[in-house]
């Protein structure tokens, strides 16, 4: 199986099939899943940010590909010489889309380096566009608490798939959009290809949130899930906080919106319902542990694995099950939902007291007199945001130039 | 000894009712001022407008000159004025330690990009835990350092409010019953470590505590409060001798 995909990598002509073919789609699933149900840990099962909204953090990434990077791929080729259809009036975007793009990938077959620069620059959009739209969730993550806020999140998924149906010069309607391949170049399956990639960057932002978890910066983020009005009253800004979380989770979300947009070549609203974005991650999340990064990891597995499992399979699933199976996962997840919540209501593997790793903390506690604790902390001021960092390394300098 | 902190004329109403009907007083420099008044008298009503949980309806809070009425409560804290709650409020999924660690104003793992880089934080991180131990020590807590909060007993978490409050570079505490329904013998260590402070940091303390004969000893001065306004204030036997105060607490 492994020797089939390695062979079908290094041949680059046979595309893989059956099992191997599973094993490639779920590991693209996993890795876009993994980014979108680490970001909610983040949120949700760290910072107690009840976000109901992963959805339309997933669909800027979405809008972004098909908005700004076919655009700016359609301008690029046009000035480079290749006669495009028109496509500048929104009929002309949707219907020569399919036409145009064809012949794009052809221009773009001879260009590796230009292609990995716009997958670069798309993911640079995201960032940017996905923070915007986290501020957008801070507004009323800010005042409402608990259910009204995921009242209000929910809608915003759901508005914004609206704004994607009926604002065409986004991602083409409810007809959607097809999209450059910027995996051209590659002459064998390019699956593989976009799955290894999106593997890669799903797994970097696990490492990236857990660190970040396993910080200083967790810690509060845990803090503030406890007793937010406590972590006010010592002096932290429990609003900027909140509003940096959503940013930070929005604009790593966002990526893997685009980056199921360059898998499919294709954008449209409909892809990015909140039952696939915002419910799936949160069984993955619940299931596996809120606040537990491997147990995170672990949900995101499993139910991935079994959702894909079905979806591929539902054929013969069908032989043997006697009612029609068609929304077979999501009755599971409904089911599966429920489940957890009654019986296992921690997840798989609980949330656990864990200090810093790599701090002795024992240690430390238990060593003899060091400081002297009158020497109160005269600095006050916020170190949370960016300009933290240049208070932090500016005082840094200082204190090596004393 | 200068002023610190100054409440000019503050009304604090819900709904209809004054729960702070005009309150003014004010706290000089490493002063320890108890705030008497029966249950429900706005003692509690009062840090909440003081700390900026409350922002009162009519009527100005100073501190150090600064006019502070209506901002926001992280900020008052920055100013070095703390409060302490009258109902323990802790992390309780964290441990003692993370507790204290949490209040540090300046601790660089605290910013989001740095979190990311470990070598930026961990030194201030060492520091951190360096200065909570030995806060814990002073006042008692170093054993539970360890425990998570919901596992502490009464007692601990009102230690633990005040360590926090010192965790978090405070000049001026408002402590809001660091006492309550706290044994004779804790209660006189609380008020020892309070007495400490004072002399060894110069802290200003302003203490609510509605059994008078608890604290009176510790205090340099006494405000007596009854529904919502400052009925007299002197030292502790002046106050002790006053017949509002004795009515307020006796009834007519
Ligand atoms: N959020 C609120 N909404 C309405 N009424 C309130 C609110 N907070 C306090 N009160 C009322 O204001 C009055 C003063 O309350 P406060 O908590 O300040 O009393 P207190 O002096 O601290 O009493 P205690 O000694 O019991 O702590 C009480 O009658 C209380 O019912
Ligand atoms: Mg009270």
């Amino acid at each position: 199986m492994i020797q089939e995909i390695a062979l079908g990598l290094l041949t680059s002509s046979v595309a893989v099939e059956g099992t191997s073919r599973l094993i490639v789609d779920i590991a693209m699933y996993f890795g876009l899943f993994v980014i979108v149900a680490m970001a909610l840990n983040f949120q949700y099962g760290n910072a107690g940010i009840p976000n109901m909204g992963c959805a339309v953090q997933v669909i800027i990434g979405g809008f972004t590909v098909s908005a700004i990077t076919t655009r700016l791929i359609f301008t690029l080729a046009g000035n480079a010489g290749v006669e495009i259809l028109p496509w500048t009036s929104d009929y002309d975007w949707v219907y020569n889309s399919p036409v145009n793009v064809n012949i794009v990938n052809s221009w773009l077959s001879g260009k590796p380096l230009f292609c990995i620069s716009m997958l670069l620059f798309t993911i640079a959009i995201n960032l940017v566009l996905g923070a915007v739209i986290g501020w957008l969730i801070s507004l009323p993550a800010i005042r409402l608490r608990a259910t009204y806020l995921m009242i209000v999140l929910i809608t915003m998924a759901d508005a914004s798939q609206i704004f994607g149906r009926n604002i065409t010069w986004i991602s083409g309607g409810t007809l959607g959009l097809f999209i450059p391949d910027i995996f051209k170049w590659y002459s064998g399956d390019r699956t593989i290809v976009m799955a290894i990639i999106t593997l890669l960057i799903g797994l970097i932002s696990f490492f990236i949130f857990r660190t970040m978890l396993n910080s200083p910066y967790g810690r509060l983020m845990r803090a503030i899930r406890e007793n937010e009005v406590t972590v006010g009253s010592v002096g932290k800004n429990v609003t900027g906080i909140r509003r940096n979380i959503l940013m930070f989770a929005s604009g790593i979300t966002a990526i893997s919106g685009a980056l199921i947009g360059f898998y499919f070549s294709y954008v449209v609203e409909a892809n990015y319902q909140r039952a696939l974005w915002t419910y799936w991650p949160w069984l993955m999340l619940i299931l596996g542990g809120p606040g537990n990064n491997a147990g995170t990891f672990l949900g995101c597995a499993l139910v991935t694995a079994l959702r894909r499992i079905i979806i591929v399979n539902k054929w013969f699933l069908q032989e043997v099950f006697f009612f029609p199976i068609a929304y077979f996962e999501q009755i599971l997840l409904g089911v599966l939902l429920i489940a957890v919540i009654i019986f296992r209501p921690n997840g798989i593997i609980p949330e656990k007291l864990l200090y810093i790793p790599g701090v002795n903390y024992r240690k430390l506690v238990d060593e003899e007199v060091v400081v002297d604790w009158r020497s109160a902390s005269k600095s006050r001021g916020a170190s949370s945001g960016i300009s933290g960092i240049f208070r932090t390394l500016g005082g840094k300098k200082e204190e090596a130039g004393d | 000894m200068s002023e610190v902190l100054k409440i000019d004329n503050v009304y604090k109403y819900f709904g209809k009712f004054a729960a702070n009907d005009g309150v003014s007083f004010s706290l000089k420099e490493g002063g320890i001022y108890l705030l008497v008044g029966p249950n429900g008298c706005g003692k509690s009503t009062l840090v909440n407008c003081i700390s900026g949980i409350y922002v009162p309806e009519e009527g100005h809070v100073y501190y150090r000159e600064a006019d502070i009425t209506s901002e926001d409560m992280y900020k008052i804290a920055r100013r070095g004025l703390v409060r302490t709650f009258q109902i323990a409020s802790p992390f309780l999924s964290l441990t003692t330690l993370e507790n204290m660690l949490v209040a540090l104003p300046e601790n660089a793992g605290e910013n989001i990009a740095l979190s990311m880089f470990k070598p930026t934080w961990v030194d201030s991180e060492i520091n951190a835990v360096r200065r909570a131990s030995e806060l814990l020590k002073v006042l008692g807590l170093r054993h539970v350092w360890n425990k998570p909060a919901n596992t502490l007993s009464g007692g601990e978490l009102k230690l633990l409010e005040i360590g926090r409050a010192l965790m978090s570079g405070a000049e001026t505490i408002l402590l809001d019953e660091p006492v309550g329904s706290i044994d004779p013998v804790l209660c006189h260590q609380i008020f020892s470590h309070v007495l400490r402070l004072r002399d060894e940091i110069g802290i200003t303390f302003l203490v609510i505590e509605h059994r008078l004969e608890v604290a009176a000893q510790y205090a340099d001065h006494v405000f007596a409060m009854d529904r919502g306004k400052l009925v007299t204030e002197g030292t502790a036997e002046e106050v002790f001798e006053d017949e509002r105060v004795i009515k307020a607490y006796l009834g007519e």
